[in-house]
């Protein structure tokens, strides 16, 4: 079971408290699913890359092989 | 008298109207083609590599004109905000100062995006007439982009 928590982040402010690498981030017990050297945090949007070039999001694949890595997946 | 019988001349209906639409749609058909012939050299003649992000940057750099290289995307809410932002701002530094305009979902550019690293967006590269580049990601104040624009514009 998974307890899901979607986090908005409002400013640089909080952005910077809570290291965030930009829109969308996920993290897994507190830990960056795509970790990323940052010397500042801001509101920003994060791009990824994917098999079709440049995303706004990781895709489903990428997602469940980062979660299988980490032996999260229910299967 | 009445006219023997292989002697009376039918009185078919005509083909000309079929033929003529046929010839009609022929017609058309070869125009679209035609035209549609043009437009994809247009388009292709538009999308030269001299005209791409990536070169211009480097036509810029080179000449040693500073130089601001945005990188955005059109539908991100912090992109939006500051594309408005350089569009109020820029102009004021537009002959001092180049601007590289960068989708950053538009796979032309897909080499560019490499070569800088880019993970977030907004970001915005500052580079002075050396070539030194002053990276900023997220949105920026309109008076502080002023303010880096004046300075690289000034040679600071």
């Amino acid at each position: 079971m998974f307890d899901f928590l979607l986090v908005r982040v409002e400013d640089n402010a909080e952005a910077a408290r809570l290291r965030f690498l930009g829109s969308p981030s996920f993290h897994v017990n507190g830990a960056e699913l795509w970790p990323e050297q940052c010397e500042t945090y801001a509101l920003s949007c994060r791009v990824y890359p994917t098999s079709q070039g440049m995303k706004g999001a990781p895709t489903v694949e990428m997602l469940q092989e980062k979660l299988r890595a980490l032996n999260l997946t229910s299967d | 008298m009445p006219i023997p019988k292989s002697k009376r001349r039918r009185h078919e209906p005509s083909r000309l109207p079929q033929f003529l639409i046929i010839g009609g749609v022929i017609l058309l058909a070869v125009m679209i083609l035609v035209l549609k012939q043009d437009r994809t050299s247009d388009a292709s003649s538009l999308s030269t590599s001299a005209d791409m992000p990536e070169a211009q940057l480097d036509r810029a750099l080179q000449s040693r004109q500073p130089t601001l290289a945005f990188f955005h995307s059109n539908n991100c809410q912090q992109c939006i905000v500051m594309m408005e932002t350089v569009a109020q701002v820029y102009p004021e530094f537009a002959a001092s100062v180049a601007l590289v305009d960068v989708n950053v979902y538009d796979e032309n550019n897909a080499a560019l995006l490499k070569r800088v690293g880019l993970q977030y967006i907004p970001m915005l590269i500052f580079y002075d007439h050396t070539g030194k580049e002053q990276v900023s990601v997220g949105v920026m104040e309109a008076e502080q982009l002023r303010q880096t624009l004046a300075a690289l514009a000034g040679g600071d």
